[in-house]
């Protein structure tokens, strides 16, 4: 098995200019103190249009390959993506500004959530968003960073057209 | 580590405790009077020790299982941990199996012992009183 710092090093490394603040830390640290996931990330979209991508079922739907998303656009709405992989509800919204997500992989252990906050913030005509994921499974670390870039990121930013 | 797991014996049934965790009247009471009201629905929202605790309902089973989005006043904007309690009847009691995590790591310490001292303590005071 690889160790948590390979993992790191390995995703650090695939993952271009992200940033992701707690790598250090983690790497001086050992396995059990990577339970958070932070990265910030350009986009030449505007803010609105990230929201939006993010909230809006068919957009969501497109920009993952035509995986189903049932996304409910109320604080304390439900959410389903992926074909129903990964399903939680919405803690707050404030429109073009912020997502918070209670976010769970269905396979996890009934009743646990993990956080996602998206901080859109606006950075000339484009955005800067702002990710934080808290509360996972800290064993998944590795595989969600992974997931965040593929599934998230890379996709939208397609989708946006940068 | 940054997560906390508490397992706590209360001599009361999990409908009791449910209750008592999701009833503005009887959280309110337990917590020595501080405002609180506590939405019983999914995805609703609550606040609870006149507003220094809220969030908002994640996952909730009738007598079995309460999760919530939780966040203490001062933390920073938009930052909310999960607060997960699970109800498990153990004869005539209940076993509550609380774990809460994706709370900022410097405030375990603050944390733990605050569940102890305003929800588990409280709670098992507030259900012997109200006992028949």
């Amino acid at each position: 098995m690889r160790s948590r710092r390979e993992i790191i090093a390995q995703s650090a490394l695939g993952l271009g200019g992200l940033t992701i603040a707690r790598a250090e830390s983690a790497a001086k640290n050992a396995i059990t103190t990577v339970k958070a996931i932070h990265e910030e990330l350009d986009f030449k979209a505007s803010p609105e249009r990230i929201y939006e991508a993010l909230l809006d079922s068919k957009q969501f739907t497109a920009f993952s390959d035509g995986r189903a998303a049932e996304i409910h656009r109320d604080a304390g709405g439900t959410f389903s993506i992926f074909a129903g992989h990964i399903v939680g509800r919405n803690l707050e919204l404030i429109p073009a500004r912020r997502i918070v997500q209670a976010w769970r992989v269905v396979p996890w252990p009934a009743g646990i959530y993990s956080i996602a906050r998206f901080e859109l913030r606006k950075q000339g005509s484009g955005t800067r968003i702002v990710f934080d994921h808290t509360g996972f499974p800290p064993e998944l670390a590795g595989h969600l960073e992974d997931g965040w870039q593929e599934n998230y990121w890379k996709p939208l930013k397609r989708h946006l057209g940068g | 580590m940054s997560n906390i797991h508490q397992e706590v014996l209360f001599a009361a049934s999990p409908s009791r405790i449910y209750g008592a965790l999701l009833d503005a009247n009887q959280f309110s009471a337990l917590s020595g009077g501080a405002p609180a009201q506590i939405s019983g629905e999914p995805g609703g929202t609550f606040s609870c020790f006149g507003g220094m605790i809220t969030g908002r309902n994640i996952e909730l089973i009738p007598d079995q299982r309460i999760v919530q989005a939780w966040r203490v006043k001062p933390w920073e904007s938009g930052v909310y941990s999960v607060a997960r309690f699970e109800l498990r009847p153990e004869g005539s009691e209940t076993r509550v199996i609380f774990d809460h995590a994706g709370f900022p790591p410097e405030q375990q310490e603050h944390l733990a012992g605050g569940w102890h001292a305003n929800y588990w303590e409280p709670l098992r005071k507030h259900l012997a009183a109200s006992r028949i």
